[in-house]
């Protein structure tokens, strides 16, 4: 598998908090649409991830993107017919790039001292 | 494996996605809406519910959504460059241009369609300003649905029936009812006078414990409290707003002590009420200047029937209404038991006469919110259906403009849509079209009531505008303007949907020759507006005629210049009843007239002026039933009524009363039909302690100034008949003022006080007194009055309109018809005659309508008849000529075409 670019990755930053969510959701594993959707409305409060169509939409956008791809578990998983989706390298590398980011602007945030009022 | 019928739904619900994407899609979105629907199942009802819900949302997100991906994706293929969305604003902004353009090019249509629709929603938002809180909002307390009112209809034949409930019930239920967490009792308004504070301030009676139960909270120093029942001053709680008028929010008048102007009570204010506190009392429901401790509201009355303003009850936790309802009337069942075979338990006569009333006019505990406007809600919601049928008016009359229109563009939107326009595009177009055409005139209404607000006010009676909310308020903005909305959206879609669905081919072809003798579409519309109008005007003119007729009305009393005096004849707060003595009543007298700028004065048991007669019997009499009154003397003089014949009572007819009475002029009819009034001076009247004879005959009096007379009989105040109904504690001053003086109060109570410790419990013009809907009855004309000629107005713009628009469209017809020899004035006739026929027809069913409403209305109006023949006729007659003048001007303009110019240009 081809590494990543870096450039390919910066170009992709910010990633939205929903699409932020969907990839940190597959960091573990493929998993299945409405696992997707579970994690992604347990996560992120106001999503309008209401429903297969919305996730749809989401999961080809993502897909266009080359962030994520679908994938078979194999005739041997006992759900072999479910359509599973999971990272690619590049969503990976995105979803360790915004991570880091998010990582520093968390920093940020921390170290700030309120203002003083004089 | 069957799918499950969700499922199965489901499949079918995908068919509202574009094609293309469903194809792609269906098979990963079935898989995961069912992984989805097994999550949902497991969480019973409520899961499964919401889940479909969202699902709903999610189709219908994603269709939308989607179609508008795949527009942008069509347009970038094509080569048109620029985002999905900027095209879109770019025809969004196309649209709007040409909108714009359109209704500039017709100012005639705009304007008329802007004025009546202002018109229409104008009316609307004023009334609403003024009644919305009393219908529509939540009431100002905590937990309001847990609010009760316990009430006693006692008066049912007064149009405002009294609500209060008497004190020994309340306090009865207050200790032993256990659906009530408490009861607190309250509402009896009064003014009261303070050394150094001005004007009287106007206070309302309450326990001790109202704005706990309510859920109140003072916002400065502190409420009521059981303790404070044992005070020697009065406790009072300043409203907020006088709290900051008066004293600029000071905390230091807590610790202060009042004294009453001219009198020895002293009043300590101890705590200030919330912003806008209603006292939940059905006879007050005005804004107050703050509320006074009632020190006695549950000790135990020696008066039982004394009548003891509103009760507000708490409900425990999950007990309903009618639950307590059950309990209430077990516990008053009881309460007669023991009246009935306890004789002694108040006092004998006063207590049957208790028990009596309280068999006759059960109590009743009814949900605070529909008790605390109760007395003004038919009242107000027959001025809401008024200014209702107004805007359903305006809607029609809005419908009919835009069909109007839409027929004269029929060749407009046929070409446009041989062009390629899509069907939609043109609907929605016209929809923009109303959209707008509403929203400005909506916006120009809420800046006209606005800027007449202030001019209107004093003009609104006093009760309302103390529960108004002003005009610019936001909750009101947002209801008028989406009915305004939705009102666009059906008064412009619909004649736009006809327009756009009619038969582009046939349109094209027949170019501008319609022939037809009758309008189309339009009639049935016009109709419809002509019954609605008729209604409208026919139910606001017998309001207006009444309430006109009310003002000219003679009550048999002079309202202007008479107040109305309670004065106590033993030491005000002294709970022992006293005795009437002739001789304190005739002092109190001598000191009342010899005020300067007073006339007569006169006493009696109660007045039967004004809001509602308190203590009076009845008598029977030959078939005749009428009021038994105590009164003193100069009493008809001071009440402006005149004397028919014989005399006044006489002084000492007062001091040691011999047998006399005087009638009515009613009850002197009803008594001897054949007698004419004069002669029945002399005659004879059994009464229970013996055979009186009749010294004078009076006019009659009525309560209220539209009400039936009934038939009086006036005894002495202090005759044994009267004893039971005789109030014990105080006596009722009719005082008649000279014209442009003033009573002043404040001189008389010092007098009062000086000479015998006697205090002056209550002052008011009568005119105050009147009920709501006879206070200003000029102003309720004048509002019925506009009601009814914008009706007609909007009536004659819609005619004009339907009228004008056809004659355009049916020029070529009319130039064939005059050139083959028709006269101008056939074809005035044969105009006019197809304008009239479907308002004639409407009028005629509006008239059905009226007559069948007539019912509802009658409730409201006392001085004529709801069903007035002749009030019928002359509405459809002025309809019916209205007509006749607004397709005049349409139909002599289609007279003067010229045949040769209209075949020429076709």
């Amino acid at each position: 598998m081809q590494r990543p670019s870096a450039a390919d990755v910066e170009s992709r930053l910010p990633v939205r908090p929903v699409a932020f969510a969907v990839l940190a959701a597959l960091a573990e594993g493929p998993l299945p649409g409405f696992g997707i959707l579970e994690a992604v409305n347990a996560t992120v409060p106001g999503s309008r991830l209401f429903g297969p169509g919305t996730l749809y939409r989401l999961l080809r956008e993502l897909r266009q993107e080359r962030l994520i791809a679908r994938t078979d578990l194999g005739p041997g998983s006992r759900d072999d017919r479910q359509v599973h989706h999971e990272l690619t390298a590049l969503g990976a590398a995105v979803l360790r790039a915004e991570g880091a980011r998010l990582r520093r602007t968390l920093d940020l945030a921390t170290r700030a001292r309120p203002a003083t009022v004089r | 494996l069957m799918p499950s019928w969700e499922e199965r739904l489901y499949r079918r619900l995908l068919s509202i996605l574009p094609a293309p994407f469903r194809r792609e899609a269906e098979h990963e979105l079935v898989e995961t809406f069912r992984a989805a629907r097994t999550w949902a199942l497991a969480r019973g009802m409520p899961g499964r519910l919401r889940f479909w819900v969202r699902t709903l949302l999610d189709l219908a997100l994603t269709g939308i959504a989607e179609r508008r991906h795949q527009r942008a994706s069509v347009a970038t293929r094509a080569g048109h460059g620029g985002s999905g969305r900027r095209r879109h604003v770019i025809e969004l902004f196309r649209d709007l241009r040409f909108i714009l353009r359109n209704l500039a090019r017709t100012p005639g249509f705009t304007g008329a369609a802007m004025v009546t629709f202002m018109l229409g929603i104008g009316v609307n938002i004023a009334v609403l300003s003024i009644v919305d809180r009393m219908l529509f909002r939540p009431l100002p307390y905590a937990e309001p649905d847990r609010l009760v009112h316990v009430q006693h209809r006692q008066v049912v034949d007064l149009p405002v029936p009294s609500t209060s409930l008497p004190r020994t019930v309340a306090t009865l239920l207050r200790d032993n009812a256990d659906a009530f967490e408490d009861v607190a009792v309250g509402g009896n308004g009064l003014r009261v006078e303070i050394e150094g504070l001005g004007p009287p301030l106007l206070l309302a009676e309450v326990s001790y414990n109202l704005l706990r139960l309510l859920g109140a909270r003072v916002v400065a120093g502190r409420d009521f409290t059981e303790e404070d029942t044992g005070s020697s001053d009065d406790l009072v709680l300043l409203s907020q707003e006088y709290w900051e008028r008066a004293f600029g929010r000071s905390a230091e008048i807590f610790t202060q002590t009042f004294r009453r102007s001219a009198g020895r009570q002293t009043y300590r204010i101890v705590g200030v009420l919330p912003r806008g506190f209603l006292v939940p009392a059905s006879s007050y429901p005005g804004r107050l200047d703050g509320v006074l401790l009632e020190q006695n509201a549950f000790a135990e009355p020696f008066e039982p029937a004394l009548s003891g303003g509103s009760a507000v009850a708490r409900l425990r936790g999950g007990i309903t209404p009618s639950e307590a309802q059950a309990e209430v009337d077990v516990l008053v069942g009881r309460l007669l038991e023991r009246a009935s075979t306890a004789p002694g338990f108040v006092d004998a006569r006063g207590d049957r006469r208790f028990a009596d009333v309280l068999r006759r006019h059960p109590i009743s505990v009814v949900p605070l919110r529909s008790g605390l406007f109760f007395a003004y809600r038919p009242y107000v919601w027959l001025i809401v259906g008024a200014v209702a049928a107004v805007f359903l008016v305006a809607c029609v009359n809005l419908t009919t403009l835009f069909l109007a229109r839409g027929r004269s563009r029929e060749r407009d939107a046929a070409i446009r849509s041989a062009l390629g326009a899509s069907r939609w595009r043109i609907v929605r177009i016209a929809i923009a079209e109303a959209v707008i055409v509403c929203l400005v005139s909506t916006a120009g209404a809420f800046a006209l009531v606005a800027l007449a607000h202030r001019s209107m006010t004093p003009l609104v009676p006093v009760w309302l505008q103390a529960v108004a909310v002003p005009p610019l308020d936001g909750r009101l903005i947002v209801v008028c303007s989406s009915v305004a909305f939705l009102a666009a959206i059906v008064a412009g879609g619909w004649p736009a949907y006809r327009t756009a669905s009619a038969d582009v081919i046939g349109i094209l072809q027949a170019h501008d020759r319609a022939v037809g003798s009758r309008l189309r579409g339009g009639g049935w519309l016009l109709g419809i507006e002509a019954a609605f109008c008729v209604l409208l005007v026919a139910g606001a003119s017998i309001t207006a005629r009444n309430l006109l007729g009310l003002l000219f009305k003679d009550p048999g009393y002079q309202v202007s210049g008479l107040h109305d005096l309670k004065i106590t004849h033993g030491s005000s707060r002294s709970n022992r009843p006293g005795v009437p003595l002739p001789h304190r009543v005739r002092g109190i007298l001598e000191e009342v007239r010899a005020m300067p700028g007073v006339e007569a004065a006169g006493a009696a048991a109660s007045l039967p002026a004004g809001r509602r007669l308190g203590s009076h019997e009845f008598w029977r009499s030959r078939g005749t039933t009428g009021l038994m009154l105590g009164i003193g003397s100069t009493f008809f003089q001071a009440l402006g009524t005149p004397v028919r014949a014989g005399r006044e009572f006489l002084d000492h007819e007062i001091d040691a009363p011999p047998l006399v009475a005087i009638l009515s002029e009613s009850a002197a009819r009803h008594l001897w039909p054949d007698l004419g009034g004069s002669e029945a001076v002399g005659q004879t009247v059994p009464t229970a302690d013996g055979v009186r004879t009749v010294v004078g005959v009076v006019a009659d009096l009525k309560s209220l100034p539209g009400e039936a007379p009934q038939p009086a009989l006036y005894l002495p105040l202090t005759a044994p008949e009267m004893a039971d109904s005789v109030p014990s504690l105080w006596v009722t001053v009719a005082v008649r003022v000279a014209p442009g003086r003033d009573l002043d109060i404040q001189a008389l109570n010092a007098r009062l006080d000086r000479r015998f410790g006697s205090d002056l419990v209550m002052a008011r013009a009568v005119a105050d007194a009147l009920p709501p809907f006879l206070q200003r009855p000029r102003f309720q004309a004048v509002l019925f009055g506009s009601v009814a000629v914008i009706g007609l107005l909007l009536a004659a713009v819609g005619l004009y309109a339907v009228a004008a628009f056809d004659v355009a469209r049916r020029r070529f017809e009319l130039g064939v018809r005059l050139s083959l020899g028709a006269t101008a004035s056939d074809i005035r006739r044969l105009v006019i005659r197809g304008a009239l026929r479907p308002v004639v027809a409407g009028s005629a069913a509006g008239l059905v309508a009226t007559w069948w409403a007539a019912q509802f209305l009658q409730a409201f109006v006392f001085e004529v008849d709801a069903r007035d023949p002749w009030t019928y006729g002359l509405v459809a007659l002025v309809l019916v000529a209205t007509a006749v003048v607004a397709a005049w001007i349409p139909a002599r303009r289609a007279a003067r075409t010229d045949p040769s110019v209209v075949l020429r240009a076709t």
